[in-house]
């Protein structure tokens, strides 16, 4: 009887772990297009769209790993010329109207902007979708015509997530994020998101469109559209100084 | 001596500009125009003081390549309205420039109009490498708390002056080396219009998620001046604070210095707001007895107390991303009074911002009771 339930166990066991380990690699593979590369520059735009209005803001933004990232607003006028640097857990901000550097308190980094679905920590590149989270396989569906996997993800108890699990579709051919079901601790849906407009950009498919739609609010999104974006950038870690916080351009 | 300052940021904006040709110079104009009304009343049915202020800021900046660059910033202002026709000094206060360079003008100064011109930034700055030098007329800010700086000796500002977020500058050179990206040394020395010398050196870096300051310094050429500040954070609060003391140069051995200790707190909360609180000590408070120092434009760091203690504190909550309200008081024990401000924005257009502020001031001075209201209306348009 033991030995038959271990039987069991050694047989299923590896069906199981080669499960959770093909859920992770699609999940990094699919991250890895998009963040996995040393460095990166892009130039965003996000539009915040209300049933009756709408506002925009611009940004440059410059990353290295996960570690490091430069965030420089370009528009609208009142906001432009601000910047935010993130090494680690520490963020600062460079108002350039009063010459002043602020050291943020880590609860502004899941501050939105004019309440945008799209939090600081969501610009400044985030926790991980990969080492986060506990992957598993949860069929397949198709995704604005795109055949796709269905992970769950589960965060793990001790990482330092906004989102209790996630549901995220991966095209399967080109392993890029088709949507994703943003959870709550409590296991309700916040947001939704949904990669769109397909481009190649230096030389590789990304969704270029990426909108965020909150739950239970009609007509509410944040559109953020990507005019620009460069993977693996010569950058030293020397860049992302508040030296360079104040000087960028 | 200031002309020659003025003719040679001239030339060097010239010579950047006569290097238009060259792909690397870039320049860029952003500003605002805003129009603000305010009344002034002790009780709303009483006098009321009105006036209106058309206001339009340019900022000009000039990049020669990566290592050059220059700026220009002016605000000019249009009053009209009672404290313009009742007041006799009111033209001659606008037109006094306190630094060392006098880049204040009425253009025209009549019975119930003045226009004023103002520059308040004029430098060349040059970088190379990690060391950046800046001269002319620029903002030293070595703030770290939100409200009262006593670390800010270079220019500190009134908290009430709501319509200058820019704030003055001083006529200084400033050197600043960065010896790696969290830290930094500076250098700077700054002359005021009565050839007052404020010099300074401060060490800023980062440990244990703190950012850390200590300077040294002579203050407006009376005082040495001493100072630490912080900014780090218990859990998703950050704490902050400044301490600095100033001794009177003269007489040093028989005079006691003024201290000034600030410790403040602030959180925001995701899309719900922020809360913040400071307090300050100071063992000599500024005395004052006319409202109108509240407002003085060029107040030292040394006399920003008003009282042995001060307590502020103030919250803002969006109630909807467009439409935010605020509230913030401070607390001044020995003024048996306090100051208590409501205020509003909301953004009308993706440039048009709307806002109404009111500040209420209900202190003793003089032994008398004064209260005093201000309600500004702005609508402001950025480009």
């Amino acid at each position: 009887m033991t030995k038959k339930l271990l039987t069991l166990l050694l047989l299923i066991y590896p069906c199981l772990s080669l499960a959770a380990q093909d859920a992770a690699e699609i999940v990094k593979r699919a991250n890895d297009k998009i963040n996995g590369e040393k460095s990166s520059y892009s130039e965003m735009k996000m539009t915040i769209v209300r049933p009756d209005w709408e506002r925009t803001l611009e940004f440059k933004n410059w990353t290295k790993g996960r570690e490091y990232a430069l965030t420089l607003i370009t528009a609208p006028a009142r906001d432009r010329g601000q910047s935010f640097l993130k090494r680690g857990s520490e963020m600062w901000s460079w108002n350039p109207t009063i010459s002043r550097m602020i050291k943020l308190p880590p609860s502004m980094m899941s501050q939105g902007w004019m309440g945008s679905d799209y939090t600081n920590d969501d610009i400044l590149n985030e926790s991980s979708v990969v080492d986060d989270y506990i992957h598993e396989l949860a069929g397949e569906e198709e995704i604005e015509g795109r055949l796709c996997y269905r992970i769950k993800m589960t965060a793990k108890e001790d990482a330092a997530v906004v989102w209790g699990h996630q549901v995220r579709w991966i095209d399967k051919d080109d392993y890029l994020f088709m949507k994703a079901e943003l959870y709550d601790e409590d296991g309700y849906l916040v947001r939704t998101e949904l990669g769109k407009n397909l481009k190649i950009m230096d030389g590789r498919l990304i969704p270029t469109i990426l909108e965020i739609i909150p739950e239970d609010e009609e007509g509410h999104k944040t559109v953020v559209e990507i005019e620009k974006i460069e993977f693996n950038i010569p950058v030293e870690d020397d860049f992302f100084s508040q030296q360079n916080l104040k000087r960028v351009r | 001596m200031k002309l020659h300052i003025l003719l040679l940021i001239l030339f060097l904006f010239s010579l950047a500009a006569a290097n238009g040709q060259d792909k690397t110079v870039q320049a860029e104009l952003t500003g605002y125009i805003n129009n603000m009304q305010t009344f002034i009343f002790e009780e709303p049915e009483g006098d009321w003081v009105t006036d209106n202020l058309i206001h339009n800021r340019l900022n000009l900046r000039l990049y020669a390549g990566s290592k050059l660059s220059f700026a220009l910033e002016f605000r000019n202002r249009f009053f009209t309205g009672d404290m313009v026709s009742m007041d006799p000094t009111y033209a001659e206060r606008l037109a006094s420039d306190k630094g060392l360079l006098d880049l204040s003008t009425n253009i025209f100064s009549e019975n119930s109009f003045i226009l004023n011109s103002r520059i308040d930034r004029l430098w060349a700055d040059l970088s190379l490498g990690p060391v950046q030098i800046r001269a002319g007329r620029q903002r030293i800010n070595w703030g770290q708390t939100l409200i009262w700086n006593p670390n800010d000796i270079f220019n500190a500002y009134s908290y009430f002056d709501v319509d200058y977020p820019e704030r003055p500058g001083s006529d200084a050179i400033r050197m600043q080396v960065y010896p790696d990206y969290s830290s930094s040394i500076e250098l700077a020395a700054a002359m005021d219009g009565d050839e007052n010398l404020t010099f300074a050196g401060l060490y800023r870096f980062n440990k244990w998620t703190y950012d850390i300051q200590f300077l040294a310094g002579i203050a407006e050429g009376e005082d040495i001046v001493f100072g630490t500040g912080w900014s780090g954070a218990f859990g998703s609060t950050s704490f902050r604070g400044e301490i600095s003391w100033f001794h009177p140069v003269e007489n040093f051995r028989d005079t006691t210095g003024t201290g000034l200790f600030t410790v403040g707190l602030d959180r925001g909360f995701s899309g719900k707001g922020m809360m913040q609180m400071q307090l300050m000590y100071c063992n000599k408070p500024f005395s004052f007895d006319a409202f109108d120092d509240f407002y003085s434009g060029n107040l030292s760091a040394k006399d920003l107390a008003f009282s042995e203690f001060s307590l502020f504190g103030s919250v803002s909550y969006p109630v909807s991303p467009l439409f935010n309200l605020s509230f913030s008081a401070i607390w001044y024990p020995d003024l048996k009074g306090f100051y208590a401000g409501p205020s509003v924005e909301i953004s009308l257009a993706e440039n048009l911002d709307f806002s109404f502020i009111w500040q209420h001031f209900n202190a003793e001075l003089s032994n008398d009771r004064t209260r005093i209201n201000l309600c500004f209306l702005r609508m402001k348009y950025s480009f």
